[in-house]
């Protein structure tokens, strides 16, 4: 890569955060009860990922979400995967993602998971490790999208000058996905509502696949049918890309408090006449548990091996494991399998005695409530701190995404890094900013 | 010995001011399985609105629609025959969720602790009678105590119940104790309102015990719904548009032919 | 896309009247700035009177900068700002995102405004961003019913605002005018009687009380 240019795009850095604000690219989060907006804080250094390197990761992660596709279809159908004894049934069953419900339902063209947001980081060993599958709303993808544009409007000689893949189809990308699902009748981007944390996304993801933004008021269901409220007679919906998570999405099938959700969509998505994306239930393949069989449906489901290797991953429920996890407790990370969003994710290292006790104790009691990781010792990337340069953790979230035809993996991603020069946590609801990533084309 | 049954349920829900956008779900017209088989039956609505007929993921009967113009009420009356013959039931697979705690039948440690200290019988039947006998003894019967969000495990704290908390405390205590076991809403034979019992998997077949009576639920049962608990098949389910209060009368009766 | 829905309808009319409302409430108050500069107080009680909102300022000094920076009062033109900003916002993908940067924009220097000594030069940028919006909106919203109804919205603001502050008075029939014309191209349904006392103004020039007329135009929608 060349420095001058990559100097000239960090030169833009305050620049191009100023058009973002301009174009209001920010999340929301809660405060003391009082929602707030943000500035997603830019960071110019970009992340590069190589041409060979990008063409590794990419038949990685369509390989990976091929086979949760799979895994989905089987668990919501046949469950070969439970009776051929890979997975333990009560992995499935006893997670708070499985919906019976969703039992004997085969979405439009089979496709469970359309938009899935796998969280990688690349260690110091060169290798990339997946630490997380996203298959429910992944959230993310807005960001570098908008981005790009900006950086490309601060810096042309950058991109001139550097052989960049260009990452600004994601909307059409998304709109064959959904394309492709379509019952028949209008693509929609369902969204809660602006007090979102994701509202930006939701509403710039419906503007660049053109679709229509949707509130719960705004769509109803008649006769197994999804339609939308419009000033010229109501309009059919044939796929609806929802930001909304399962359980608030119908009244009568799902939480009965819901004031969010559409009453009945599950009518006509049983019946096979709207798309969901995602699909729901897809909850069971996310699950911080089921993550330790990923690479187990991969070999399960497609015969092949594991092209991303997942972190090493222990199951306190298996007697060798809980022996290794109670032998290395202080160097291991421990996560919470309900808790998602950066929580619930604690550090061996950071516990005192009584505290490290405490967890053994915990884990000991409640073994399928937890898994156990090796601490990825991942690449550090430059960021600019107050004019200087710094290292700081960074993850990359990978989206994939599965029509009827295809399954692609968007040629970028959501780098994010964390501000706090000790934290491994990179979620964006704990601080922290986002960079753009960039794959080269050769 | 197998028995004709003709069944008649209503439900009228009464509004105190009119409401709009009314979409429902009603689980409220039995199927046909093997060992109980629906002659004919009927399904009235009132106000008169057109229905789609779905099944969901446990094969109960979904009828589903929308009444959008303002009404004060909404009554649902169902009439049918039915042949229950038990020597036509046929074994069945166990969907694997009814091994697991459910959102209403998640035990406490109370109830952990307290299944300790039975002594059940190493047989399937026998302990399933077993634990029949015990949530009797240490349930009591009180209509009006508790409410249709009740969980097992409060109403295994507060001591009593009506036929829904003993069917929760029932199925808890069974998955614990190692039985698949299913919650089952209908009508037994009789006159009143709608009953829960407990169905069992015994040697593949699905035996029901009505833990609340203390019997086997035998051919003057009538099935409509299954889940793992009473969240996944209530007879109606709605909302609406409108601040109102609601009356709801129903009036079953389930007789021999 | 021709869909709007009845939600989007709403916050078009309303996205056109907060628009409105800060454009001409802030060149009302760049005009009490400079008059504060003279000396003499401004009348802010008879103001607050004819808007019909609270009247609780200390000064004329207190006034100009409440009444357009309080962000925690609904009535300041800051708040107008805010809705305005939030109605576009659940618009996007009918206005376009370059339009509503104008907005966010606009937003932007209301907030430089409000921490600015001098805070003309700032509220001067409000303006220009709601002009540029304006253009942007015009030359980007292909739906036509969706730019009417926008546009509808706006001359109601405008309206009702001439004829509470009698500001610009001698421009007022000009601009019923244009509601009158516009209202036909949305497919907005209007209240017949309200409708007919601003056609009675309008087309037939009768004398029509203030009060009456000013109902009529804030109770022309259901919206």
């Amino acid at each position: 890569m060349n420095s001058e240019q990559l100097n000239d795009l960090i030169r833009h850095e305050q620049q191009i955060n100023q058009q973002l604000a301009r174009y209001g690219v920010k999340f929301g989060i809660y405060k003391n009860g009082v929602f707030q907006e943000r500035l997603f804080p830019f960071d110019a250094f970009p992340r590069v990922i190589e041409a060979q390197e990008w063409e590794h990761l990419q038949r990685g992660l369509v390989q990976r979400v091929t086979a949760l596709n799979r895994f989905l279809a089987d668990i919501y159908g046949e469950k070969r995967i439970i009776a051929d004894g890979v997975v333990p049934e009560d992995f499935v069953y006893r997670s708070p993602g499985y919906l019976p419900q969703c039992e004997g339902i085969t979405p439009p063209k089979g496709i469970y998971s359309h938009i899935s947001g796998i969280d990688l980081v690349k260690g110091k060993d060169g290798v990339w490790y997946v630490l997380e599958d996203n298959l429910r709303i992944p959230s993310g993808a807005s960001y570098p999208l908008i981005a790009r544009e900006l950086c490309r409007r601060c810096s042309p000689d950058t991109f001139r000058h550097n052989h960049i893949v260009d990452n600004r189809n994601y909307g059409q990308l998304l709109r064959r996905t959904m394309d492709s699902v379509n019952t028949g009748g209008i693509n929609v981007v369902f969204t809660p509502g602006r007090y979102n944390a994701a509202y930006f996304e939701h509403s710039y993801l419906a503007e660049q696949a053109g679709a229509v933004l949707a509130e719960s008021g705004d769509l109803y269901v008649h006769d197994s049918a999804l339609y939308y409220r419009s000033t010229h007679g109501d309009q059919r919906v044939g796929a609806i890309y929802r930001r909304v998570s399962d359980e608030y999405m119908d009244p009568l099938c799902f939480e009965p408090e819901s004031l969010i959700g559409i009453p009945n969509l599950m009518a006509a998505y049983r019946a096979g006449n709207v798309a969901v994306l995602n699909a729901f239930g897809n909850g069971v393949a996310d699950d911080k548990g089921i993550y330790y069989f990923v690479p187990k449906m991969i070999r399960y489901y497609l015969d092949e091996e594991p092209i991303l290797s997942n972190a090493p991953t222990y199951l306190p429920m298996y007697p060798e494991d809980q022996a290794y996890i109670l032998d290395n407790l202080d160097t291991l990370v421990i996560k919470d399998v309900a808790e998602a969003g950066g929580y619930g994710v604690v550090f061996g290292s950071k516990l005192t005695r009584e505290q490290l006790l405490a967890m053994r104790e915990t884990i000991l009691a409640q073994p399928r409530r937890f898994i156990a990781q090796e601490v990825i010792d991942f690449q550090d990337l430059p960021i600019l701190d107050n004019g200087t340069v710094v290292d700081r953790k960074a993850d990359l979230r990978a989206f994939v995404l599965s029509g009827a035809e295809e399954t692609v993996a968007w040629p970028s991603g959501l780098t994010r890094f964390s501000r706090n020069p000790d934290s491994f946590i990179v979620n964006s609801s704990q601080g922290g900013g986002f960079k753009d990533t960039w794959i080269l084309s050769r | 010995m197998s028995r004709t049954l003709h069944f008649q349920y209503d439900t009228l829900v009464e509004f105190s001011t009119p409401v709009r956008e009314h979409a429902f779900v009603l689980r409220c017209v039995p199927p046909s399985f093997p060992g109980q088989e629906i002659l004919d039956v009927t399904l009235d609505l009132d106000p008169s609105v057109p229905y789609a007929r779905q099944r969901d993921g446990f094969g109960n009967l979904l009828q589903i629609g929308r009444a959008n113009q303002p009404h004060d009420h909404f009554r649902y009356s169902v009439r049918g025959t039915a042949r229950v013959d038990f020597t036509r039931r046929r074994p069945e697979a166990c969907l694997p969720v009814f091994r697991f705690p459910s959102d209403y039948t998640q035990p406490s440690a109370e109830m952990t602790d307290w299944l300790g200290t039975l002594s059940l019988p190493p047989g399937g039947r026998e302990r399933a009678w077993a634990l029949s006998e015990a949530v009797r003894d240490r349930i009591t019967y009180a209509p009006g105590e508790t409410g249709v969000n009740t969980t097992a495990a409060q109403a295994f704290a507060a001591g009593c119940g009506v036929c829904q908390d003993f069917a929760h405390i029932y199925l808890s205590l069974s998955r614990q104790a190692g039985l698949p076991a299913r919650y089952v809403s209908g009508l037994p034979e009789g006159e009143g309102a709608s009953h829960a019992w407990c169905e069992v998997w015994l040697d593949g077949v699905w035996i029901g015990i009505d833990p609340t009576r203390g019997l086997r639920a035998d051919e003057g049962y009538l099935r409509f719904g299954i889940g793992r608990d009473f969240g996944d098949c209530p007879m109606e389910r709605g909302v609406f548009l409108g601040h109102t209060d609601q009356r709801q009368t129903v009036f079953m009766r389930v007789s021999q032919q | 896309m021709d869909t709007v829905t009845l939600s989007k309808q709403n916050r078009l009319f309303w996205l056109g009247r907060y628009a409105e409302r800060a454009y001409t409430s802030i060149q009302y108050m760049l005009k009490q700035f400079d008059r504060l500069i003279d000396g003499p107080g401004i009348d802010y009680e008879g103001f607050c009177r004819r808007m019909g909102i609270p009247c609780n300022y200390d000064s004329g000094e207190d006034f100009c900068r409440r009444y357009l920076f309080d962000a925690s009062s609904i009535y300041s033109v800051y708040s107008n700002v805010e809705a305005m900003l939030g109605n576009g916002m659940m618009l996007r993908e009918t206005i376009t995102s370059p339009t509503l940067a104008y907005l966010q924009m606009a937003h932007s220097a209301m907030d430089l405004a409000s921490r600015s000594d001098a805070p003309a030069v700032e509220l001067q940028w409000v303006l220009d961003d709601i002009m540029a919006f304006r253009g942007s909106f015009d030359d980007s919203v292909e739906v036509e019913t969706a730019r009417n109804i926008t546009k509808t919205g706006g001359l109601v603001e405008r309206i009702s605002l001439m004829l509470r502050l009698d500001w610009q008075s001698q421009r007022l029939d000009r601009e019923l005018q244009k509601l009158i014309n516009r209202l036909y191209k949305t497919d907005l349904t209007p209240e017949p009687e309200a409708l007919e006392v601003i056609t009675r103004k309008t087309l037939e020039g009768d004398q029509v009380d203030r009060v009456l007329l000013l109902n009529s135009v804030e109770g022309l929608f259901r919206i």
